[in-house]
């Protein structure tokens, strides 16, 4: 408790005024009279039939003390701490990203936000409002205003973490919005600020805090699952499968993984990953029932903190048509690709191409656009792009091969080691992308996928190397095909968790409906012959097209791949993001004044004692 | 209520009043000397009586006993009166203690006046007549007088006692008893203030054969007290302090103690066979004896 009027205390000096004053009112009026006899009858009448005669007199001087004392103490304005905020306005923004549900002692980090916030709501102040603002992958009011508790837990109850990653961003600035709106706002996030740029709420025009969710955990994550196609043994039905995990703890591991086709074991194979590190795999062979088929599912058989992205998803080997194009001039790669079975080729001038175009794999030799959608893509010498897996500057010459990712499926069968390069820019990796090829000078050959932009860059024109002279170069452009058909939109199957995936359906269609994990319906609409759809939960989907031909139900993958946000090894506490003040925390708890309860106290004993003392007739 | 700080005030009887006093006679309800209860006293005439005085001839009187040479001479009528030797014996007991003090006036005063008045019907009825004041014992007093010419003794007693003791009313009595012993009639004007001693001073009393009539004096507000707020209530005789806090309550119940204690008194007189008569000092001493107390049978 804390008392913000300490000079009140003077008015103690009432407290003998009041004692002397009561003594004083005790001087009694004095008569003589003929007889007292039955006077002291009647008083000792009084006293034998009431014990406390003596004491009623001093609940006289106590009420009146206590009169005193209540109203002194009122003046001194004590306040205590309670989560109470009369008026106020608060918005809580509440993180919905995957990694809330990373598990720390059997309760995810969202289960303890939303704990920590059921308890404030169950403190509300007088007239005070909440709101929840979800930041999942899509920012979204999902209560407005209200005091009603009731409502408030049965909205809390609801909520549930998006296999995404929230944007954090634009929900602040939505709550921000709000705030604008109302008098009083309070923000609050709720969030275990992974990833979290501080700089984000530096603008903040409300008063602001921060409810820090979880602590650090260890997480083992599956960063990339495909089926890469069907076996090379013509005797077996088997298919071969690229599957990437990463280690974010500080040990290494050793874990199985689990393949199964529609629901049933089919293999078991072993996966070791360094601390910290990322490895790659492809595992060749992997059983698969050709008569009944379906959809392949990997899964990590490892106790970690997070287990969303323990466990991905593939379509089966999958032999469809894939469109290609070749948006520029390179007859070498043309040639190339053109050999290739499965795939319909396209070629176009550089000043044709228009972005947006629905091809499954462009190929940019000596060009690449200023902006690129979502999708597979493959660059020879390319300028400098922000949506490349790296940064490219002056070229050097010979740069001399000195490493390979040899168990990479672009990479199988290709010798990096014969050919020669002539001349290369040197290439810096983005955080994230892989080093496929390495020389001393310059890596040779990056993969990298951002934003659902997947790209390979050869840091290279194909005729600044002999690389076209060689065997390895067909091998290699199969691979890079075979590769990216795992990755193919253009049959629709692989869908990923965050973001807008655009699916190719036939042009007629009026829409598409989604039927997922849990009894998931969703619904889209369709845009010139593409059906953009948004999941954000992995599993395995039904897409129906309703209208149009293509009335065939197709299965559908989505998976949740962001090493970002598997990333749970750290927190970022919000004193670190501001400094040393502490005070930007959220506490349950604030200053309240009992004043007003103190002199409502004063006021009944004050009555009380009216009524003892007039009423009663002392 | 008022105590008055002393009561030197004299008594004086009204003229009036005593012309009206002077057809009053005091009548006794017992056999006391001789004479049979009940029977009309009459004063014996003869050569063998002594002549004791006159009086204002009244109509009804006895025609023998006017004094005709006084009538010759004054034109008016005077009735000789004889004394005998079984004439009544009245005597007046005043409380003249501390607690006497209290009212204005004050019942001593009032007190006083009605042993005065008293004396006088009985001195006018040539009864024998003495006049007692007690306090916590006897004090002054006369001896038995007969005769109206008496009448300034006891005035000048009465004026002359003062108030101021403790009262005892039991060994007033026993005094009193010890002193005359023969039966009479006894009044006792007093505010009986001494609940402790009342009753066996009375019983004393009575035990020679006295008929004996209670004169309970009392201010008014001693049977409705008129406090309110908070008092300290000195005993005017004990000096005992008492505080209280008056309440409506407190009066309803200290009026209710006050009625019990009066009719507590009057069962205990009726039962002795005394007369007990309750006047409050608000009452006139005129009104009370002319009026009230020849309803007892006492006074005619």
């Amino acid at each position: 408790m804390a008392f913000n009027n300490l000079i009140a205390l003077a008015f103690l000096s009432a407290i003998p005024v009041i004692i002397a004053l009561y003594l004083l009112r005790l001087q009694r009026k004095k008569k003589i009279i003929a007889s007292t006899f039955f006077w002291t009858e009647m008083i000792q009448d009084l006293q034998a039939n009431v014990p406390f005669q003596k004491l009623r007199w001093n609940i006289l001087l106590f009420l009146q003390l206590l009169i005193a004392l209540a109203i002194i103490f009122a003046m001194i304005d004590p306040s205590i701490k309670a989560a109470l905020n009369e008026g106020q306005r608060t918005i809580f923004v509440i993180d919905t990203s995957a990694s809330m549900s990373a598990a720390i002692n059997g309760q995810t980090r969202l289960e303890k936000a939303l704990q920590d916030i059921g308890t404030y709501c169950n403190a509300l102040s007088p007239r005070e409002e909440v709101m929840l603002i979800e930041a999942g992958e899509h920012a979204q009011v999902i209560l407005d205003f209200t005091d009603n508790l009731s409502t408030i837990e049965n909205t809390l109850i609801k909520i549930r973490v998006q296999d995404a990653r929230s944007d954090m961003e634009t929900a602040y600035r939505l709550a921000l919005s709000k705030a604008g709106e109302v008098d009083q706002p309070k923000l609050v996030i709720a969030s275990d600020f992974s990833g979290v740029d501080a700089a984000l709420f530096a603008d903040s025009s409300a008063p602001l805090q921060f409810l820090q969710a979880g602590e650090p955990g260890n997480n083992v994550a599956i960063t990339d699952f495909s089926v890469t196609g069907l076996s090379d043994n013509p005797d077996i039905s088997a298919f071969n499968a690229f599957l990437a995990v990463r280690n974010y703890t500080d040990q290494a591991i050793r874990s199985d993984i689990d393949f199964l086709v529609n629901n049933e074991l089919v293999d078991v194979r072993t996966i070791e990953v360094d601390p910290g590190s990322r490895t790659a795999r492809v595992f060749n062979d992997i059983p698969y029932p050709a008569v009944t088929g379906g959809v392949v599912e990997v899964k990590l058989d490892i106790e970690d903190d997070m287990s969303l992205d323990n466990t991905a998803y593939s379509l089966p080997p999958d032999n469809s048509t894939m469109e290609v194009l070749i948006a520029g001039d390179d007859p070498f790669l043309q040639l190339a690709l053109a050999g290739i079975p499965g795939i319909r080729l396209y070629k176009i001038g550089a000043s044709e191409y228009l972005p947006g175009a629905s091809f499954d794999l462009t190929f940019f030799p000596g060009w690449a656009p200023e902006e690129l959608l979502p999708g597979n893509y493959v660059f020879f010498n390319p300028p400098n792009r922000d949506y490349l897996p790296c940064t490219l500057s002056d070229p050097i010459p010979s740069p001399q091969v000195t490493d390979w990712d040899d168990g990479n499926p672009i990479l199988r069968f290709v010798n990096p080691g014969s050919f020669d390069v002539f001349t290369a820019k040197v290439a810096q990796p983005q955080p994230g992308s892989i080093v496929l090829i390495d020389a001393d000078s310059t890596p040779l050959l990056i993969y990298g996928e951002r934003n659902y932009l997947r790209g390979l860059v050869f840091p290279f024109d194909l005729t600044s190397s002999d690389l076209i002279t060689r065997p390895t170069f067909p091998i290699l452009m199969y691979n890079i095909v075979s590769f990216f058909r795992s990755h193919l939109e253009s049959s629709s199957s692989g869908l990923r968790t965050q973001g807008i995936e655009a699916v190719r359906v036939d042009g007629l269609a009026e829409k598409v409906k989604l039927t997922g994990p849990d009894g998931i319906e969703l619904e889209f609409p369709i845009d010139a012959g593409h059906a953009f759809v948004d999941v954000n939960v992995a599993g395995v989907y039904t897409m129906e097209v309703i209208g149009g031909a293509d009335s065939e139900p197709r299965t559908m993958v989505a998976n949740f791949f962001d090493e970002e946000e598997s990333d749970i090894s750290a927190i970022a506490p919000p004193q670190d993001l501001y400094g040393s003040d502490s005070s930007m925390r959220f506490e349950i708890e604030g200053e309240k004044h009992v004043w007003k309860y103190l002199a409502a106290i004063a006021l009944i004993v004050l009555s009380g004692e009216w009524f003892f003392y007039h009423r009663k007739g002392f | 209520m008022v105590i008055s700080t002393s009561d030197k005030k004299n008594i004086i009887l009204d003229p009036d009043f005593l012309r009206r006093l002077a057809r009053l006679k005091i009548e006794t309800r017992k056999i006391l000397g001789g004479v049979m209860k009940g029977e009309k006293r009459s004063k014996k005439y003869g050569t063998s009586v002594e002549f004791a005085d006159y009086r204002d001839y009244h109509r009804g009187d006895d025609l023998r006993y006017l004094d005709w040479n006084i009538y010759a001479r004054l034109e008016r009528f005077f009735l000789k009166l004889f004394q005998e030797e079984e004439d009544l014996t009245v005597h007046v007991l005043v409380d003249t203690s501390a607690s006497m003090q209290a009212g204005d006036p004050s019942k001593a005063i009032y007190a006083k006046k009605l042993a005065a008045a008293l004396a006088y019907i009985g001195l006018t009825n040539l009864d024998r007549v003495s006049v007692t004041t007690f306090q916590n014992d006897i004090k002054e007093g006369t001896q038995l007088l007969r005769g109206r010419a008496h009448l300034a003794t006891i005035l000048d007693l009465l004026n002359k006692v003062e108030s101021g003791e403790k009262t005892d009313f039991l060994k007033s009595m026993k005094s009193f008893t010890l002193r005359h012993r023969s039966s009479g009639l006894v009044f006792v004007v007093s505010d009986f203030l001494d609940p402790v001693n009342v009753k066996e001073g009375i019983k004393r009393l009575k035990y020679n054969n006295n008929d004996i009539l209670l004169l309970h004096v009392l201010d008014r507000t001693e049977l409705e007290p008129d406090l309110r707020g908070d008092w300290a209530l000195t005993d005017s005789e004990t000096g005992d302090v008492v505080e209280v806090s008056v309440s409506p309550r407190l009066i309803s119940d200290y009026k209710r103690r006050m009625v019990a204690y009066l009719d507590d008194l009057r069962n205990f007189a009726r039962k002795l066979g005394l007369g007990y008569v309750l006047t409050t000092t608000d009452v006139t001493p005129e009104d009370f004896i002319l009026k009230k107390l020849v309803v007892t049978g006492f006074v005619k």
